[in-house]
C-alpha cells in the first residue's frame, strides 16, 4: 500500500487525514482541486467536517473493494443507511453534493426520498423543520 | 487511511473511564493503522447510547450526542436539523424524483415549497427524470357505466394504477376533468405526460396525475367515428402538437389530416401523405365504436400509422412532429403477403415502434407481432411471438412491461379480455369490489380504455 499515492485533507473543523489519492477522486472536487496545488503535503482544505467524512470514507472504501458481490455491496449500503439519523444523513447529502460524487450522491438522495414519501405535510415540516406558514386560503391553489 | 490523532486508545475498552460507560462500538484509533470501525469517542458528560463522534485532538467533547430516535429523538433532530443549512438545488434535485401525489401534497408543507413546486423550471425538471423512469408509467382507465352501455354519452368514470404485469394494483378513482356530471369525455391517446379526450362537443387536454384541463377549439370538419388521434411534445417549437387523421369513411380514399399546436390556438389543415391513404380500425361491435383505440404511434419524434398504396401494398407512414415532413418504412418481411381479411396495426411498447397483424382462416384467428429494434431500419424487424387461438377474432397490444410481457387487448368471438401471456389480466386488486370506496367493476367489458402514460406536473393551462 505504500506505493499507492497519498493526499492529506484538511476539513472545516480543522481535523487532518491521509487518504489514497484514487479513493480521494471519487470527489470531483477534490480532484479538481489538487490540479491547483502543490504536491508538498500541504493539507487541501475541504468544507466538509470529520464525522460526515468519516461516513464518507467509510462508504468509499466498501465501495472500492476488489471483488465484491452487486449483493455485498446492497446490504452494506441498506445497513450503512440505515444507521443514520435523519441529521446524519441530511449532512451526507450536503456533504456529498460538495464534494460531487455522483453514486454516492444518488444513493443519499434515494434515501431522503424513502424517508419523505408517502409522508403527511405535517411530517415533512417536522424533518425538514418547516414553519407552516401556509393559511387554509392559500392552499386552494 | 489513517488518521492522525493524539489519543490512543485501547481496543474494546476506555482508557479513561472517569464518568461513564460507553455501551456500543468503541473503536480505536491507532496511530498508524487503517480504521477498521466507526470513530467513538470518550465522553467526559453524558450517557452515550449510541455511536458518538468525537475530535480527540482538540480534546474536546463536542455536544452531538446521537440518540437512539426511537426515545424522543425528535426534537433533538429537529434542532439539529435547524442547523443544517439544506441548500435550495438540493431540495429541488430531491422533490424532482418525488411522484406527483407525494408533491401535490407537499405542496401544503409551506409557501416556499408551494412556490418552488409550482416553478415551471421544476416541473420541466421533473418531467425529464419521470419521462425515462418505469416508475413514472401509469395506466390511465376508461371505465363505462354499464346502464349508458348503448348511448353514445356514455357516463366514464376515470381510474389510475400502477403498472404491474400481474394485476392493477393501486387503484386511484381520478375526478372527471370537466366536472361534468355524467361526465360525458372519451380517452382518445396519451403523450409525454398529459392526454387527450373529447366528448361530443369539444376536446379537452388533461393531466391526470395533477387533474388540471383546459378545453382546445373544434376543427371545423365535422367529427367522424374512427378518426385517429396522436398526442407528442416537440422539442424543436417547444410545443405539444396534436396530429388528427379522419377515418376516410365519406372522404373516399383522401380524409382530412389535420394538426393542431397548441401555442397556436387553432387546428390546420396539411396535406395527406403521398403515397396511400390511412386504413381504418373497424370496430367489431357496433357498441364499440367510439371506443375504438384509435391512437397513431408517436415515438423518435414522429407520429405512425399503416397506410395503403394504390398498389395494395401496405406500409407504415411517419409524420415527424417537428418539420412536419411524411416519411414511410416498410412492414416486416412475412406480415403482408397472408390472407385478404387481414388487419395491421402500429403501436410503440417500451419505446420501440412495434407492427402487428391480426387474421382469421378456418383453424381460428392469428395475432403476430414484430418489434423494430433498430429504428428506421428494415433489417431489424425482430419477431416476437404469435398467437393462435381458435375463437380470437383480433388482439391489440397495450403495453410491455419490465418483465417483457405484453399486455393485449383481446376481441373473442363473444366478448372482450386483457391478458398476457400468463392468463388474463386481472382488473381488481385481491380485496374484494366491496372494500372499495369506489364502484370499479371487474368485468373487462366495462373497461373500455387503457392507456399507458407518464406523471407529471405538467400544466395544460399554461401550454395553451
Amino acid at each position: 500500500m505504500s506505493s499507492e499515492k497519498l493526499l492529506t485533507l484538511k476539513t472545516r473543523d480543522g481535523e487532518e487525514f491521509v487518504l489514497e489519492e484514487a479513493m480521494a477522486f471519487r470527489s470531483l472536487t477534490i480532484k479538481n482541486a489538487t490540479s491547483n496545488y502543490t504536491i508538498n503535503n500541504t493539507p487541501l482544505p475541504i468544507n466538509v467536517e470529520i464525522n460526515t467524512m468519516i461516513k464518507v470514507i467509510e462508504y468509499w472504501k466498501k465501495h472500492s473493494e476488489r471483488g465484491i458481490s452487486e449483493d455485498e455491496l446492497m446490504n452494506f449500503d441498506k445497513k450503512f443507511f440505515k444507521l443514520l439519523h435523519n441529521s446524519e444523513l441530511f449532512d451526507l447529502v450536503v456533504a456529498v453534493d460538495y464534494l460531487a460524487d455522483k453514486g454516492l450522491s444518488n444513493a443519499a438522495c434515494e434515501q431522503v426520498l424513502d424517508k419523505i414519501t408517502g409522508k403527511t405535510p405535517q411530517e415533512i415540516r417536522d424533518i425538514f423543520n418547516i414553519n407552516n406558514d401556509c393559511t387554509p386560503t392559500s392552499l386552494g391553489g | 487511511m489513517w488518521l492522525k490523532h493524539k489519543y490512543l486508545i485501547a481496543e474494546n475498552r476506555l482508557v479513561n473511564p472517569s464518568k461513564n460507560i460507553i455501551e456500543e462500538k468503541i473503536v480505536m484509533i491507532p496511530s498508524k493503522n487503517i480504521i477498521e470501525e466507526k470513530t467513538v469517542v470518550i465522553p467526559s458528560k453524558n450517557i452515550i447510547e449510541e455511536k458518538i463522534v468525537v475530535i480527540p485532538s482538540k480534546n474536546i467533547i463536542e455536544e452531538k450526542t446521537v440518540v437512539n430516535p426511537s426515545t424522543s429523538t425528535k426534537k433533538m433532530d429537529a434542532d439539529r436539523a435547524m442547523k443544517i443549512h439544506f441548500p435550495d438545488v438540493i431540495i429541488v434535485d430531491i422533490l424532482s424524483r418525488l411522484p406527483v401525489r407525494s408533491l401535490l401534497r407537499f405542496k401544503c408543507a409551506s409557501k416556499f415549497w408551494r412556490s418552488l413546486i409550482s416553478e415551471p423550471y421544476f416541473k420541466t425538471k421533473h418531467w425529464n427524470h419521470a419521462k425515462n423512469n418505469q416508475n413514472f408509467q401509469r395506466f390511465l382507465i376508461g371505465q363505462v357505466c354499464p346502464t349508458s352501455h348503448d348511448k353514445w354519452l356514455g357516463t366514464m368514470s376515470f381510474y389510475c394504477s400502477s403498472v404491474s404485469s400481474v394485476q392493477l394494483v393501486d387503484v386511484q378513482k381520478l375526478g372527471c376533468p370537466s366536472n361534468d356530471k355524467p361526465c360525458g369525455y372519451f380517452i382518445v391517446c396519451c403523450g409525454d405526460g398529459l392526454s387527450l379526450l373529447r366528448s361530443p362537443n369539444d376536446y379537452l387536454l388533461w393531466n391526470p396525475s395533477t387533474n388540471e384541463s383546459v378545453v382546445l377549439p373544434n376543427p371545423e370538419s365535422p367529427r367522424t367515428f374512427g378518426s385517429a388521434y396522436g398526442l407528442g411534445y416537440d422539442t424543436t417549437s417547444d410545443d405539444y402538437k396534436i396530429l388528427r387523421i379522419e377515418s376516410s369513411k365519406g372522404y373516399g380514399s383522401n380524409p382530412p389530416c389535420k394538426i393542431f399546436a397548441l401555442k397556436s390556438g387553432s387546428w390546420r389543415k396539411i396535406d395527406n401523405h403521398p403515397r396511400g391513404y390511412k386504413i381504418d380500425n373497424h370496430p367489431r361491435r357496433p357498441y364499440d365504436s367510439e371506443f375504438v383505440v384509435n391512437s397513431l404511434a408517436f415515438v423518435h419524434g414522429a407520429f405512425h400509422w399503416i397506410i395503403k398504396d394504390n398498389l395494395s401494398k401496405y406500409f407504415i407512414a411517419s409524420l415527424n412532429i417537428s418539420n412536419e415532413a411524411y416519411g414511410e418504412m416498410p412492414l416486416p418481411e412475412g406480415i403482408c403477403n397472408i390472407y385478404n381479411k387481414l388487419r395491421y396495426g402500429v403501436s410503440v411498447l417500451e419505446g420501440m415502434l412495434c407492427a402487428h397483424c391480426n387474421y382469421r382462416n378456418t383453424e381460428g384467428g392469428t395475432f403476430k407481432l414484430w418489434v423494430m429494434k433498430d429504428y428506421g431500419v428494415k433489417e431489424s424487424w425482430t419477431e416476437l411471438f404469435t398467437i393462435q387461438e381458435t375463437q380470437l377474432l383480433s388482439a391489440t397490444p397495450i403495453c410491455r412491461f419490465t418483465d417483457g410481457e405484453v399486455l393485449l387487448y383481446y376481441n373473442w368471438a363473444r366478448y372482450t379480455e386483457y391478458r398476457t401471456s400468463k392468463g388474463p389480466y386481472r382488473l381488481l386488486p385481491a380485496s374484494a369490489a366491496s372494500a372499495l370506496p369506489y364502484r370499479f367493476l371487474a368485468g373487462s367489458a366495462f373497461i373500455k380504455h387503457l392507456f399507458c402514460y407518464t406523471e407529471s406536473l405538467i400544466s395544460p393551462k399554461l401550454l395553451v
